[in-house]
């Protein structure tokens, strides 16, 4: 049997199992153009369209439809990786010029919490890891079990907002909450550790997921 | 040559078990599952179909024991699924043929046609027996050499179970595909199978060719016959079969 190609698990999950929300979520990136605002609140947005969809599906019996596809089941985990992979990347991307043009929109940065800057974008990558990690390997479980994968997952993410929120505020770590270029090179090392999470964390939960789901029997 | 080979299928549940179940089917020919309500088929047909696992036993497919790369030689439906209730139909099939590699879409036009599907409407917009029908499409339409059927003309009106029988026939015996279905509908029996396996509390009672059940139990009380009347007599319902 032929492995589906990611190109076609993709086309599937946007075309039958996307939650119609979940553009609404990515474009909600641009909220970092929003002076004065906690930009936490955007990776629980982010959080929000996975979970969703995963409802949706699990209410239009996408699990069902998949299971029934000729493919192996593990390629019916990868299409759910690779959709929220893309809805969090997407989001990302979108809010990329929102954050370069309040830049100068907004020069004197965010009262709110921390600026839309470096560091913010390595948290969210660490946000967005942590919450597949617990989410998806939760929810495959039972593949049916969405409110309380949810609910265990954001649970990191609000500690990650929480953390991220509170170092903009301790005088001594000025440079995470700056926008000029100095202190933006401080903050690379948060965006690498980012990166590096989130490869990792994905790579993992997939691997367990794929394990759990393989032992599910679906109704 | 067998198409199926289920041997010895064990399956626990808290409160059910599937006991050492074995059932075949060959090419060309239409397997009926009978039983009441929780006897075991929909669990059986699951088995057989991947999405459940047994506990002991082997499933053999084309000859070949049961994994993941037999997906494409079986046709699956399962009657009463809603699948993307606010897609159109169009968009579904055009999704499911992409993971086909065997894809007939002279064969999928040609069911659309038959059954006058229109492409344009909602999962959710069509009739019991129009989703069935659609499903059934679906699943014929990709060269699967075995079909799973569970209870795909439940709740449908004759006309409609009709037209449903006499597709799975065609598929049968122009095709020389195998079907296994199971139904409550025992007239759907009579008209369609070769031979019927009759589970009873996860366990075959019975397994034999259609003409022997009907042999076997022509006349019940005067009011039911065939086959109907054997579910009975066999459940307990009435006792004394007039043989």
């Amino acid at each position: 049997m032929k492995r589906a190609s990611l190109k076609n698990l993709i086309y599937k999950e946007l075309r039958l199992a996307a939650h119609p929300t979940l553009y609404i979520f990515v474009s909600l990136g641009a909220l970092v153009i929003v002076p004065n605002y906690p930009y936490g609140v955007v990776f629980l947005f982010g959080c929000l369209a996975s979970m969703l969809t995963i409802q949706y599906g699990r209410e239009t019996n996408d699990v069902l439809f998949s299971a029934l596809l000729p493919i192996p089941r593990n390629e019916i985990v990868k299409g759910k990786f690779a959709l929220a992979c893309f809805t969090q990347l997407s989001q990302i991307v979108v809010s990329l010029p929102f954050a370069v043009l309040r830049t100068f929109l907004f020069p004197y940065g965010n009262a709110a919490g921390i600026d839309a800057n470096i560091a913010f974008y390595g948290c969210m990558l660490i946000a967005f890891a942590l919450y597949d990690l617990v989410f998806f390997t939760g929810y495959y479980k039972t593949a049916y079990k969405v409110g309380a994968s949810f609910v265990r997952a954001i649970l990191p993410v609000l500690a990650v907002v929480l953390v991220m929120e509170t170092l903009a505020h301790v005088p001594a770590l000025s440079f995470w909450d700056g926008i000029s270029p100095h202190e933006l090179l401080l903050q690379l090392p948060v965006l690498a550790a980012g990166v590096v999470c989130y490869i990792l964390c994905n790579l993992a939960a997939y691997r367990v997921s794929v394990r759990r789901f393989a032992k599910v029997d679906l109704a | 040559m067998n198409l199926l080979e289920a041997e010895g299928i064990c399956k626990k549940f808290p409160a059910f078990s599937l006991n050492n179940v074995s059932l075949s089917v060959a090419q060309g020919r239409i397997i009926g599952l009978m039983g009441r309500n929780g006897a075991g088929k929909s669990t059986l047909l699951r088995i057989i179909a991947g999405l459940a696992a047994a506990d002991s036993g082997t499933v053999r497919i084309c000859g070949r024991k049961q994994s993941e790369s037999d997906r494409e030689q079986l046709g699956i439906v399962f009657g009463g699924t809603e699948i993307y209730p606010y897609k159109p139909i169009g968009m579904i099939a055009g999704v499911y043929a992409r993971f086909c590699r065997m894809w007939d879409d002279v064969a999928y036009r040609r069911f659309i046609d038959d059954f006058s599907l229109d492409e344009r409407k909602r999962f959710r917009e069509l009739s019991n027996g129009m989703k069935v029908k659609f499903l059934l499409a679906l699943a014929c339409s990709h060269r699967a050499k075995l079909l799973v059927l569970d209870e795909p003309t439940s709740g449908l009106d004759p006309v409609a179970r009709a037209e449903i029988l006499s597709m799975i026939r065609d598929h049968a015996k122009r095709d020389g595909c195998g079907v296994l279905f199971s139904t409550q509908i025992v007239t759907d029996l009579e008209q369609c199978a070769d031979s019927i396996v009759y589970l009873r509390g996860g366990s075959v009672v019975r397994n034999a060719p259609k003409s022997e059940y009907l042999s076997n139990c022509t006349n019940l009380h005067g009011t039911m016959s065939g086959l109907e009347g054997y579910f009975l007599y066999e459940e307990g319902v009435v006792k004394e079969p007039d043989i």
